[in-house]
């Protein structure tokens, strides 16, 4: 049993080690679509519905916190600072009802995202 | 994001990590330290400390950087041990510094050695004349080995014709007042001949006992928690706290 344990026990770890460390690429698909409400933000911002826009940018944020809580121990820091800023400059665009700024903004999280946690 | 919280996560994982792989490179790493293992340790250190604390960074390329680390510290073991030429070519070979009392000059060059740190490698062995010395070699792990001349070496036993005994280890049998029975059954001792030797030094309680141990003479050697000295060996000259 003693012997068992001495490998067990440093297996187990190096496992969930690296199931930590390696988590963001899956664990980010594991809440509700953000790349939907983004995709969203896009297309009512394209549709000049801005009070759509708001709802979706707002349901982006709160669900983007709770994915960003999952990940920190997976993905830079870098990154998960780069999302919540593109998310920003999105709000921002929102409010001055500038579809300009948001599209391209949309397509840089869409990089963003599809990039996080590899 | 949570910063203390990540590198409360990312430390410990770092923390278990190097311990584990400090324990698969094994005891050959501090024993043989040559220049090699001395800046492959910096390296992994180095890694491991990002690892650690840098959250810019992936923490899975710097798992996987130390995890490299360690696949080719043991593979160069693993080849060290199958080839001779490969070990050789890993550690180089000692090379001789001096020869019969006479410092080799072509070598010293070659290592780039000076006579200066030739002889602080003597006085540090207690060679205070280059005279004394056979043959001096610098091993692969920067260390001079010394052999001296047979004039200058130390008398043995055996040149004097005294007879010797097998010399044994010191055996704990004691610790903390905990009994380590598995060494008294390797010296061929039992319980009641340690009582015994404990109550003849006025000893009753094992609880008492902080350290006891099977001397290479079979004796017993003792150490109480209760020392029972006094301040005659205090070297302290400044009374304090500090």
């Amino acid at each position: 049993m003693r012997t068992f344990l001495l490998y067990a026990i440093p297996i187990t770890f190096i496992i969930v080690s690296v199931a930590v460390i390696t988590s963001g690429s899956w664990i980010k698909e594991s809440d509700e679509d953000l790349l939907l409400y983004v995709q969203n933000i896009e297309a009512y911002a394209k549709e000049e519905n801005w009070e759509e826009a708001e709802r979706e940018q707002a349901h982006a944020k709160v669900v983007w916190d709770r994915i960003a809580k999952r990940v920190q121990f997976s993905v830079p820091r870098n990154d998960v600072l780069a999302i919540s800023e593109s998310l920003s400059r999105m709000k921002g665009g929102i409010e001055q009802e500038d579809a300009d700024s948001i599209v391209p903004e949309a397509y840089h999280f869409y990089e963003l995202w599809e990039t996080l946690g590899w | 994001m949570q910063e203390p919280l990540v590198v409360i996560v990312r430390a410990t994982i770092t923390f278990f990590v190097i311990f584990l792989y400090a324990r698969l490179i094994g005891k050959q790493q501090i024993g043989n330290f040559t220049m090699f293992d001395y800046i492959n340790g910096i390296t992994i250190g180095s890694i491991a400390a990002t690892l650690a604390t840098d959250l810019n960074m992936s923490a899975f390329i710097h798992w996987l950087a130390l995890t490299v680390f360690l696949v080719l510290t043991i593979l160069l073991q693993l080849v060290g041990l199958k080839s001779r030429l490969l070990s050789k070519v890993q550690d180089a070979e000692p090379v001789v510094l001096m020869e019969k009392g006479k410092i080799l000059e072509k070598n010293l060059q070659k290592v780039r050695i000076t006579k200066d740190e030739l002889m602080v490698q003597l006085r540090t062995k207690n060679i205070f004349s280059p005279d004394e010395v056979e043959a001096a070699l610098l091993e692969p792990d920067g260390s001079v080995s010394i052999l001296l001349h047979s004039d200058y070496q130390y008398v043995q036993k055996k040149d004097l014709n005294v007879s010797s005994q097998r010399t044994k280890l010191t055996t704990e049998v004691l610790i903390e007042g905990e009994l380590i029975e598995q060494n008294l059954r390797q010296r061929n001792i039992d319980y009641e001949w340690l009582l015994g030797q404990l109550k003849a030094k006025g000893i009753h309680r094992l609880e008492d006992v902080s350290y006891a141990a099977i001397l290479p003479n079979d004796t017993l050697y003792v150490d109480l928690y209760d020392d029972q000295l006094d301040d005659e060996m205090n070297i302290s000259d400044y009374p304090g706290p500090y």
